[in-house]
């Protein structure tokens, strides 16, 4: 009875250290985020840009490659970037003055642009870090189901490509 | 006599008018010029009608994330900053973007910063008109694929114009609250 007792906590065991490894490995993507925060939303929006620094304690680089959040419908990854006019593809509009040729041939050079654009993930260095802040990265938190306080703390999850996931708490500014 | 008593007027006189001159060493700029737009109260707007007091001209949409909130922000330092200055300032936002910001929305979303603001729309034959006096640029790009729909590329450049409608100084969208206060101190001082 003893050894079959002893058998059966040896499995039991054995077992136990197999899986509380691997959960331990699903749980920790060994990226840590910091210093989130998310700029208070104008007033006729439900719409604002959350930033933060994402630090890789591992070595291999790490991928985000989505987030999501209770508090709003959709989180897209953006970049801000300088562009020229016309580097945009399919753009819906004429550049702005061409339609009036007069001034067309008086009017100074076009000047550079900053724009918006969609990034489908973002590179964490292996042992490096990225930032995201203004005139750069961002995340764009769509559809904010509540307008929210100066100093409110909204929770975010990032997913990254190894299945993994990053917690951020950001704050309202 | 009665010829040394008008040399001496007129001498009299020059000092006077160079007493009264300010030098500056701003040049008038070649971009810029009056304009017609419908402000954020839905009244017909003109630049000319702001003679008299400096203009800051900033050319942005609302649903812009970043840089147009930036720039706000930092023309909120820079009102406070000048103090009783600041009431000889008058910030004009036109927007971009003139689908989505309508006069309501540009008036509300303005309300958020300290700084004496005029949103400005039009048709968009309007607005393509005063971005090309000022050399401004922007481009509609389409995001099919997100919640956006659409961003607005569009230049940077904050337009300080003089109380008489001249452009003086284009400050770059990196320029700082100080460097702003002290273009704006320059402009005004030579129109004191």
């Amino acid at each position: 009875m003893q050894n079959t007792t002893i058998s059966i906590c040896k499995t039991l065991f054995a077992i136990a250290a197999l899986v509380l490894p691997l959960t331990a490995i699903a749980q920790d993507s060994g990226v840590v985020a910091h210093d989130a925060w998310v700029r208070m939303p104008a007033p006729s929006k439900m719409d604002t840009a959350l930033y933060l620094v994402l630090e890789n304690h591992t070595s291999a680089p790490k991928t985000v490659i989505s987030a999501s959040s209770d508090a709003a419908s959709k989180l897209e990854m953006h970049e801000m970037k300088m562009v020229k006019k016309g580097d945009s593809m399919g753009s819906m509009d004429k550049p702005a003055g061409d339609s009036d040729s007069s001034m067309a041939m008086n009017k100074p050079p076009s000047q550079p642009m900053m724009a918006m654009t969609p990034v489908s993930a973002i590179v964490i260095p292996a042992n490096g870090k990225v930032t995201l802040a203004p005139n750069g990265l961002h995340i764009m938190m769509f559809g904010l189901k509540s307008r929210p306080a100066m100093g409110d703390k909204i929770n975010i999850t990032l997913k990254l490509d190894d299945g993994s996931t990053v917690p951020v708490v950001a704050t309202v500014k | 006599m009665k010829k040394t008593r008008s040399s001496t007027a007129m001498l009299l006189l020059l000092l006077v008018l160079a007493a009264g001159c300010r030098h500056t060493d701003l040049p008038v700029l070649p971009v810029g010029g009056n304009f017609s737009l419908t402000d954020f109260n839905n009244q017909p707007f003109q630049l000319s009608s702001l003679r008299g007091k400096a203009v800051l001209i900033f050319f942005g949409y609302t649903s812009c994330p970043d840089v147009c909130p930036t720039t706000l922000s930092k023309l909120s330092s820079v009102y406070r900053r000048l103090g009783s200055d600041s009431q000889r300032i008058k910030t004009l936002y036109i927007t971009v973007d003139p689908g989505r910001d309508t006069p309501t929305v540009l008036k509300e979303d303005l309300s958020s910063f300290h700084i004496d603001a005029l949103g400005l729309t039009g048709s968009k034959a309007q607005i393509d008109r005063v971005v090309a006096l000022y050399g401004a640029s922007y481009e509609i790009i389409p995001l099919p694929d997100s919640a956006e729909k659409y961003s607005v590329a569009h230049s940077t450049t904050l337009y300080a114009v003089d109380p008489q409608g001249r452009t003086r100084i284009l400050f770059p969208y990196e320029a700082s609250v100080d460097d702003i206060v002290k273009g704006l101190k320059d402009i005004l001082a030579s129109h004191s």
